[in-house]
Parts: C-alpha cells; sequence; structure tokens
C-alpha cells in the first residue's frame, strides 16, 4: 500500500518536471502546458495530505476542485494572451517578446 | 497489490509529463499532456478521490486541453519547418529542477518517511433523524447502530444525544452542553470513533450522524440498522427501545461511501463563500479571455 511519502516523492517529480518545462520551452503554450503539469503535481499533493493526514474533514480535495477551478482561468486567459501575441509578433517564442525588457 | 498499481501509475505519469516538456512537436507534447491528466485522475482514484477523477477528466481532459490544443492549431502551423523549441537554459533548468527534486525528496522521507500511515479501511456511515417524530416525553435519547459487512461480520455503535425545545437551548438548556457527555459513542472495535454536529438538537431540528472506523472497510458494508432509544432512568432497563420509531422516521440512511456527497455537503455549507467567489473568477476570467482575444475594429 503506497503511503504518503510515496505520493509526495510523485508530486515533487512531476512539479520539477514542469518546472524543467517552464525554464525550457521557447513555446508559449508549451510554458503554460508546463504550468499545468504544476498545477496537477500541487493537487495530488492535496488530496494525498487530504487522505493520509485528516481522511474525515475532505478540504483538501474542496481545495483541489478550487485549484482546478482557477488552472481553468488561467488556461482561458493564458491562451487568450497567446492568441494576442500571436497576431501582433507572428510567433509566441517567449524569448521574442523582450520589448518590455529594460 | 496497489503499491504496483502505484509504481505503474506513477512512472506512466513521469514518463507523459517527460515527453510533454522534451518533445519537439508541441502538438504531441499536447496529446502527452491529455495522457498526463487521465493518469492523474488515476492516482486520485487510488488516494478514494472518486469525485475529484471525474472533475479532473471533465475539467482538464475535456476543456483545458481542448483549449490548448486551439491555441496550438491558432498560432502555430505545425507543419512549418522546424523552429528550435528549447531555449539556451537547457542546463541551468536540469540542475535547478534536479536540486529542487532533491530537496523536496530529501525534505518528504526525513519529514514522513517514518510517519505511521492510517488505515486504507477508514470509511463513514450517516443516518439522518428528524427530531419531531421522537416523542416528547424525555429529552435523553441513545442510539444504537448496527453494520454489516459482505461476510455476514457485525459492527456495532452506539451513543446517546439530547433533544431540547429551541428556547431551552437558547437559555439555560444550553449549559448542559458542556456539561453532559451525551454525544459520545464509538463503533466496537479499536481505533473508531463517532462524531455528529452537535450532541444538543432543537425539536424539529435533523440529526445527522457520523460513525467512521478505521477498521472497517466500508466497501464491504452492506447493511446498516439504527435504533433509538428513549432514556427512562429505569434501574432494570434504563434504555427502552422507541417502538415508535419504524425504519420509515429515519429520513436517509447512507453508507457514506460516497465522496462526492460530501464534497457536496462542504461546498454548500462551509465553503460557500469561497465556490460563491471562484464562479465569479470564473465569470470574468471567461469574459476578460473573449475581451482579449477578440480583434480589433
Amino acid at each position: 500500500m503506497p503511503g504518503l511519502s510515496h505520493y509526495l516523492i510523485l508530486a515533487a517529480a512531476l512539479f520539477c518536471i514542469g518546472i524543467f518545462g517552464l525554464l525550457t520551452r521557447r513555446n508559449a503554450v508549451g510554458v503554460l502546458m508546463s504550468i499545468e503539469l504544476m498545477f496537477n503535481a500541487v493537487n495530488i499533493n492535496f488530496v494525498a495530505f487530504s487522505r493520509f493526514l485528516s481522511p474525515d474533514a475532505l478540504s483538501g480535495q474542496i481545495f483541489a476542485i478550487f485549484i482546478i477551478t482557477i488552472a481553468a482561468a488561467e488556461a482561458a486567459v493564458g491562451l487568450a494572451i497567446v492568441i494576442l501575441i500571436y497576431r501582433n509578433f507572428r510567433g509566441i517564442e517567449v524569448d521574442k517578446i523582450n520589448f518590455m525588457k529594460w | 497489490m496497489s503499491l504496483v498499481i502505484f509504481y505503474i501509475l506513477g512512472a506512466a505519469i513521469l514518463i507523459a509529463a517527460l515527453l510533454v516538456v522534451t518533445l519537439r512537436n508541441i502538438f504531441h507534447s499536447a496529446l502527452f499532456l491529455v495522457a498526463t491528466f487521465f493518469l492523474v485522475a488515476g492516482i486520485y482514484v487510488m488516494l478514494s478521490a472518486e469525485f475529484l477523477a471525474a472533475v479532473q477528466v471533465l475539467i482538464y481532459v475535456g476543456a483545458v486541453t481542448v483549449l490548448i490544443l486551439f491555441a496550438i492549431m491558432l498560432t502555430h502551423n505545425i507543419f512549418a519547418k522546424a523552429v528550435r523549441q528549447v531555449n539556451e537554459q537547457v542546463l541551468p533548468a536540469i540542475i535547478i529542477a534536479g536540486l529542487l527534486l532533491a530537496i523536496s525528496i530529501f525534505t518528504i522521507v526525513r519529514t514522513f518517511g517514518d510517519a505511521p500511515q492510517k488505515s486504507e479501511n477508514r470509511g463513514s456511515w450517516t443516518a439522518t433523524f428528524d427530531t419531531e417524530k421522537l416523542p416528547q416525553e424525555s429529552d435523553l435519547y441513545g442510539w444504537s447502530a448496527r453494520l454489516q459487512d459482505e461476510d455476514g461480520k457485525d459492527y456495532s455503535a452506539y451513543g446517546s444525544f439530547r433533544v431540547v425545545d429551541e428556547a431551552a437551548r437558547l437559555g439555560p438548556g444550553t449549559k448542559l452542553k458542556s456539561g453532559n457527555g451525551a454525544g459520545n459513542g464509538y463503533i466496537i472495535s479499536s481505533n473508531a470513533g463517532f462524531s455528529s454536529l452537535d450532541t444538543i438538537f432543537s425539536r424539529g431540528q435533523n440529526i445527522y450522524f457520523m460513525i467512521w472506523s478505521e477498521d472497517v472497510d466500508y466497501r464491504l458494508i452492506s447493511n446498516a440498522e439504527w435504533h433509538i432509544f428513549n432514556a427512562d432512568w429505569d434501574e432494570e432497563e434504563p434504555w427502552r427501545l422507541l417502538s415508535s420509531i419504524s425504519d420509515e422516521d429515519i429520513v436517509t440512511i447512507q453508507l457514506s461511501n460516497s465522496n462526492s456527497e460530501s464534497i457536496g455537503r462542504l461546498l454548500m455549507s462551509t465553503f460557500v463563500l469561497p465556490f460563491e467567489v471562484v464562479s465569479v473568477l470564473l465569470l470574468a476570467a471567461l469574459m476578460g479571455a473573449i475581451i482579449i482575444a477578440r480583434k480589433d475594429d
């Protein structure tokens, strides 16, 4: 039977993969996908803590539901921004969009 | 057995996630993202969060991925000559992610490595009574529940509660709450307990009981029987079974192995304000996305 630490380590690995993608992807959509991976890792953490530390209170699962909602909103707004950037720059490589860099 | 399933699921998740961040073709990445979301839903099922698994499939696999695929189709000509997909930060990124992973694993193992794990078989059973149906000759009642699993093994639980008139509840009667031991009860088996939202109830209020146990696999419980007793303070037989309470008087008896029901209860009670705030946020995000992506005239 997998214990709490199994789930936490899985979530940590998933989170780090997300961080790797976030730092290396040039495509803005790829960056957003990496962020979704990290959201999932955090959700696994919440549900695992809720399951193992306080199984009677489902607060962890409720939080995960809220995170999923926020992630959906984030994806919608983020992808709208990506489409807008594509329209203005004819490309969505994040390292090319640097005109706000000082 | 479940450990094997966990390892298979976990390995599949990590492989799919690695492919998401490393594949050159962003469209293939998105397809592996779908696979990752599905497998994470499997992890939720393993954590007995069935409702969350369904939400994960509906929202992530159904909605978010479709959005991402749309964005890929609208922004990127996948048949064009391949553009470099990674920037020059690959080595620092590997170092940072690897370090973070190492620190996390070290911390997790140190903190939870030898933590005693609670049993897998925790479950709860609930019953709701309408106090209007109780006879008013006394205000102290006992309850007992008999749960039976598929093998015919019996578990019983008992406890007491008090029902008072609203006036008494708000007046001097409220003192009873701290004074007496009403509301205690336990299932006869170690590591178990009883909880209810309250131990003193107004007449006309519904009582919501929950029994939980660490030893009983709630998935196996096939039958539950609840009884209400009236306290007589008779030396011989202090607790008298109320014959007037029949099975139909018990409003609901449920084996609360439905995770969605508990979540629904919580969302509509404790978390109702965050729930509404999040719905407003979702609406705002929807309108914001439309306004941002709209073509300027």
